[in-house]
C-alpha cells in the first residue's frame, strides 16, 4: 500500500472531532502514523507537552514509548494499553483500511492510579525541571479508572472502525475516481482519435464532393463537346448530302448527255468507259447515301412506340414483293411480340435481314423462318434463311460498315446493311449476332429490350 | 391548255452551278415547250431580276421560279421568304429544286410556302424527267392566276 492516511481521511475534521472528544472527556488524544509522526493532537497534558517533549531525555523516552505501543498493535490486538517511560499510560487503537494498518488512534497522558509523587519528583530533579511547576501539571493529569479506560475505549476504538470504513469508502472511491479518470481519459483518447478520424472523414468526403465536382464539370465540358461534336456530324451529313453530291451529279449528268448528244459518233471503247464513269458515279452516290442514312440512326432517330410487330413484318413484306416474286422466295413467320420500338428503324432491320436472306443464295428458292422467344428482359428473334452461309471467321466483320464478303458482281451492295441493322438493334437495348456455316444456311440473331427507355 | 404552246413561258433558274443551270437549260431545250429560260447565279441577282431593278430593268415577270436553296450571297431561303412576303411576287409558283434531302429543309420552304420541293436526281435520264415534268405540271395542268 502506498498510500498515507492524510490521502484517504480529511486530517483537518479528524482534529476537529478528537478536540471535541477532548473537551467532553478531558482525554487527551493522537493520531500518528507508522512512522511515528503526530498527525493529529488534541488536550494533550502540560506535563508532557511542557516537560517531557522539552527535555531530549524524556522526549526520546516518549518516542520509544510512542513506537513501542504501535509495535504490539501490529500483533492484532484491538487496542493496547501502555505506561509509557515517563510514568504515563497511553492507550493505542489500530486503525486498517482495507486490512491494511495504516495509523494509530492514541488516548493517553492520563493515570491509572493516583501518582507516586516521589517518583515524579525525582524525576523533575533528574532533568532538571521546575519542580513546583512539574508537580502542578501532574496534578492535572486525570485519574481514570479502568472501567473508565474501558468505556473511552470502546468508543475510540468503534470509531477508529468508522474510520477506517470511512477511509475505506473514501479509497474506493478514490479508486472509481481514479478508474473514473483513467476511463475518461481513455474515452477522451478514443474520442480524439474519432474526432481525428472524423476529421479525415470530412476531409475525405470534401476532397470526394471536389472530385465529384470536377468529374461533373468535366462531364459538362464532355456534354458540350459531344454536342458540338453532333453538331459537326449533322453539319457533315448536310455537306456530304449536298456538296459532295453536286460534283458527282456533274460527271454522271455530263457523261451521259455526251452519250445522248453524241451516240452515234462514239465507238463501243467510248460507251463502256462512259458506263464506267457512270456506275462509279452512280455508287458513290450510293455510298454517301448510305453513309449519311447510317449516321442519321442514332440523330435522326425516331420516338418509342408501343408497337405490333406483325403488321410491320406485313409492310416489309410489301416493301420486298419484287424480290420475293423474283426469287419465288417463301418467308414464313412465328406471331411476333408488342414492342415499344422506333417502327420506321424495325422495318428497315426486317427488310435488310430478309434482302440479305434472299439474296445470299444460288440454287434453291429462299426459304426464310422467322421465329420469337420470350425471355427475361427481351425478345429474342432469330431469322433463318437456306442460303449459302457465312464462314464463321467472319461472323464480326459482317456488321462493320462498308464490310463485304463478296464482289459487287456475285452480290451487289454497298455493304451497310447489317451494319445498319446492328445499330438499330443497339438503339433499341440489344445485340445481334450470327450463327452460320458455310452452305448451311444462316441464322441471324437480335434481341429487342422490353424496356421502353431505350433509343435516348 | 392550247394557249400554253403559242405563248412563250418565262422561268427564272436561280442555281449557282453553272453545270447544274446548263443541264436545265439542255433538258428545257428537248421540250416541246416555248420557253424562255432566265438564269442568275446568286440570291440578290435573283431579288433584282424579280424586282427589275438595273440591268434587269426590261426584264419579264417569271410565270415560274427554279430555286436552288445554297446559294451565295444570299441564299434559297432568304429569297424564298422574300418573295413570299412580297404581294407583287407571292403569286409565282416557286419550285424548290435541290440537292439537299435534309428533312429541316423539306419543312422549312414549306413553311415558308414553297409550291414544291424536288431532289435533283443524279440520273441524267431521271433529271430530265423530272425538269419536263415541272413544265409539265406547273405550265400545262396547273392554272396560274393571270399576269
Amino acid at each position: 500500500m502506498n498510500y498515507h492516511i492524510s490521502d484517504i481521511i480529511n486530517i483537518e475534521k479528524l482534529q476537529s472531532l478528537m478536540q471535541k472528544f477532548t473537551d467532553a472527556t478531558g482525554t487527551g488524544t493522537a493520531v500518528l502514523d507508522l512512522k511515528g509522526n503526530v498527525l493529529v493532537a488534541s488536550g494533550w497534558q502540560d506535563i508532557c507537552t511542557q516537560f517531557h517533549r522539552v527535555h531530549h531525555e524524556t522526549k526520546k523516552r516518549c518516542s520509544e514509548s510512542d513506537v513501542a505501543l504501535a509495535n504490539q498493535l501490529g500483533k492484532g490486538k484491538k487496542y493496547n494499553v501502555y505506561r509509557c517511560l515517563n510514568g504515563l499510560v497511553d492507550v493505542a487503537i489500530p486503525i486498517n483500511i482495507a486490512g491494511n494498518h495504516i495509523a494509530n488512534l492514541f488516548i493517553g497522558q492520563f493515570l491509572s492510579e493516583e501518582p507516586n509523587q516521589e517518583f515524579f519528583r525525582k524525576q523533575a530533579k533528574r532533568y532538571g525541571f521546575n519542580e513546583k511547576e512539574y508537580l502542578l501539571a501532574l496534578s492535572k493529569v486525570p485519574v481514570l479508572s479502568d472501567d473508565d479506560v474501558k468505556l473511552k475505549m470502546e468508543y475510540l476504538s468503534d470509531l477508529a472502525v468508522f474510520i477506517g470504513g470511512a477511509g475505506l469508502s473514501n479509497l474506493q472511491l478514490q479508486k472509481l475516481t481514479e478508474e473514473l479518470e483513467q476511463r475518461i481519459e481513455e474515452r477522451t483518447h478514443d474520442l480524439k482519435d474519432a474526432q481525428v478520424a472524423a476529421v479525415k472523414m470530412m476531409q475525405d468526403a470534401e476532397e470526394a464532393r471536389q472530385s465529384a465536382e470536377k468529374a461533373n464539370e468535366n462531364l459538362k465540358i464532355l456534354m458540350v463537346e459531344l454536342k458540338r461534336s453532333n453538331e459537326e456530324l449533322e453539319q457533315f451529313a448536310y455537306v456530304a448530302s449536298h456538296d459532295l453530291q453536286e460534283p458527282l451529279r456533274m460527271v454522271s449528268s455530263y457523261t451521259q448527255l455526251l452519250e445522248r448528244r453524241y451516240k452515234d459518233r462514239l465507238d463501243d471503247d467510248a460507251h463502256d468507259f462512259i458506263n464506267y464513269a457512270v456506275d462509279g458515279a452512280n455508287r458513290m452516290q450510293r455510298l454517301i447515301n448510305d453513309l449519311l442514312s447510317f449516321s442519321r440512326i442514332t440523330t435522326r432517330g425516331g420516338e418509342f412506340k408501343t408497337t405490333d410487330l406483325n403488321p410491320i413484318l406485313g409492310q416489309t413484306l410489301v416493301n420486298l414483293q419484287q424480290r420475293i416474286n423474283d426469287t419465288h422466295a417463301i418467308i414464313v413467320n412465328d406471331e411476333l411480340p408488342t414492342l415499344a420500338v422506333d417502327a420506321g428503324q424495325i422495318t428497315r432491320l426486317f427488310q435488310n435481314l430478309l434482302d440479305n436472306g434472299t439474296k445470299f443464295q444460288v440454287d434453291e428458292a429462299p426459304r426464310i423462318h422467322i421465329t420469337v422467344k420470350e425471355q427475361d428482359s427481351d425478345w429474342l428473334f432469330c431469322f433463318r434463311d437456306n442460303g449459302i452461309g457465312i464462314d464463321p471467321q467472319y461472323k464480326d466483320r459482317i456488321f462493320v460498315i462498308f464490310q463485304r464478303l463478296h464482289s459487287k458482281t456475285d452480290f451487289p451492295g454497298t455493304g451497310i446493311g447489317l451494319a445498319v441493322c446492328k445499330r438499330i438493334v443497339e438503339r433499341h437495348g440489344g445485340k445481334i449476332w450470327v450463327e452460320s456455316e458455310l452452305g448451311k444456311g444462316t441464322s441471324f440473331y437480335f434481341t429487342i429490350s422490353k424496356r421502353k427507355d431505350t433509343g435516348k | 391548255m392550247s394557249d400554253a404552246y403559242v405563248q412563250m413561258i418565262e422561268i427564272l433558274l436561280v442555281e449557282d452551278n453553272p453545270g447544274d443551270a446548263r443541264l436545265a437549260k439542255e433538258a428545257l431545250k428537248e421540250s416541246k415547250m416555248s420557253n424562255n429560260l432566265h438564269h442568275v447565279a446568286d440570291g440578290v441577282e435573283a431579288m433584282a431580276f424579280l424586282n427589275k431593278e438595273g440591268k434587269y430593268k426590261d426584264m419579264p415577270t417569271p410565270d415560274l421560279l427554279l430555286l436552288d436553296l445554297n446559294l451565295p450571297k444570299k441564299d434559297g431561303r432568304e429569297v424564298l421568304a422574300e418573295i413570299k412576303a412580297d404581294k407583287k411576287l407571292r403569286r409565282i409558283p416557286v419550285v424548290i429544286l435541290t440537292t439537299s434531302k435534309a428533312e429541316a429543309d423539306i419543312l422549312k420552304t414549306y413553311d415558308l410556302h414553297a409550291n414544291c420541293y424536288i431532289n435533283k436526281p443524279l440520273d441524267l435520264n431521271q433529271f430530265m424527267i423530272v425538269i419536263k415534268s415541272i413544265e409539265d405540271f406547273w405550265l400545262s395542268i396547273v392554272k396560274l392566276p393571270p399576269k
